[in-house]
């Protein structure tokens, strides 16, 4: 074997070793060279953060209107936690975040971004937590939208929409939808309606929704858990 | 120095450093245009697929390794890195078959690995939405082939 193979397989055994043990040497990487060369646009957006704050405010005018009298209060905790990384394809949409499960977090809770849900944990670690955001192609939520709380079911990907309203639902631009699955804190905005039209089959409306944030442009979220 | 070095080292030599140059570039933008767009280009296993038709296998396992390390989003196994590691080393392995022209070869190589990467891992894309695979794959295809023609000249 010559001189050269033999850096070149010590530095083979170093990378694994990285992949394996280290990864977040890269994921820091990672944040670095994207805050350096994306202006950080998040939290200091005050357009979105009003829009965001709006959409939460229909939301619990929403529940407060129709339900909440009928329910038990479930009291939730809230981690603050840090998005580290991004599923680096198409794919999937994930995130993944530094709270796992020595911080209490566990499969299916909720994530919310500024009021809004924009997620579920999919997966656990020790000291982080994969995030399924509602735009990957697998969420599947049932969700509740506006004044009269229609039922309809959630379906996520690049643009995500609902499925089963009923045809006699009086559902209509602007109205926000919110999360009605007992996974989830009751009443977390979501979207609001941008547009609804009758299913392919004639047997149920759709809806196209609209998102008042960037999910890309998230860096830190809180995660739901139960008291 | 550098010189002394690659006259005698095969790790330094102007190919091998230019396909790290390139893989970087590769994994760079696609990590920026993700984070920014939302919308991901498989750069990096272009830019592997391409310089797949220059290296030799120790240097290309390198390679491959660090597109895992750069490309890694989870503390966990992933079948998709698995993929994006292990295609260069098919192309290396069938990269004097094809009866074209090799950077016609590199182009098509990057397509069918991108094709079946979305074949594999998310077939549903192919009905839903068309339009992001062959943006990803078109996008890819150009940088693919313009990694390899840069290889070429080095």
């Amino acid at each position: 074997m010559t001189k050269s193979n033999s850096v070149l397989l010590a530095l083979i055994v170093v990378l694994v070793f990285l992949i394996f043990f280290a990864p977040q040497i890269a994921w820091q990487a990672r944040s670095y060279l994207t805050s350096v060369a994306i202006p950080s646009t998040s939290s200091g957006n005050n357009a979105e953060a009003v829009a965001l704050e709006n959409v939460a405010l229909k939301a619990e005018l929403a529940k407060l209107e129709n339900i909440k009298s009928q329910l038990p209060e479930k009291p939730y905790n809230y981690i603050r936690a840090i998005v580290l990384s991004r599923y680096p394809m198409n794919f999937q949409k994930e995130f993944l975040v530094d709270a796992g499960s020595i911080d209490g977090v566990t499969e299916k809770h909720a994530v919310v971004f500024q009021g809004a849900l924009v997620g579920r944990v999919s997966k656990v670690f020790d000291t982080t937590a994969l995030v399924e955001t509602v735009f990957d192609p697998n969420f599947e939520t049932s969700v509740r939208i506006g004044a009269y709380a229609t039922d309809a079911l959630f379906k996520g990907g690049l643009t995500p929409e609902l499925k089963l309203i009923p045809l006699e639902a009086k559902v209509k631009q602007g109205d926000v939808v919110y999360s009605a699955s007992p996974d989830f804190p009751y009443g977390l905005p979501i979207a609001a309606v941008k547009e609804v039209r009758v299913s392919d089959d004639k047997l149920f409306e759709e809806a196209m929704l609209e998102f008042s944030y960037d999910i890309n442009s998230i860096k830190s979220v809180l995660i739901a858990t139960a008291r | 120095m550098i010189v002394f070095a690659q006259r005698h080292c095969k790790m330094l030599s102007k190919k091998f450093i230019t396909a790290i140059l390139i893989l970087f570039i590769g994994a760079a933008a696609q990590l920026i245009l993700g984070e920014f767009f939302g919308f991901w280009i498989n750069f990096a296993l272009a830019a592997l697929v391409a310089v797949a038709f220059f290296l030799e296998l120790i240097q290309l396992a390198f390679l491959a390794l660090l597109a895992v390390f750069l490309l890694n989003s989870r503390p966990a196994f992933s079948y998709e890195l698995l993929f994006v590691a292990a295609l260069p080393f098919l192309v290396l392995k069938l990269r004097e078959l094809l009866p074209w022209h090799r950077w016609l070869s590199c182009g098509f190589f990057v397509f069918l690995g991108i094709a079946a990467m979305y074949a594999i891992f998310a077939p549903g894309i192919f009905v839903s939405d068309i339009q992001i695979f062959l943006i990803d794959a078109l996008s890819a295809v150009i940088f693919g082939t313009v990694a390899f023609k840069t290889m070429k000249i080095i």
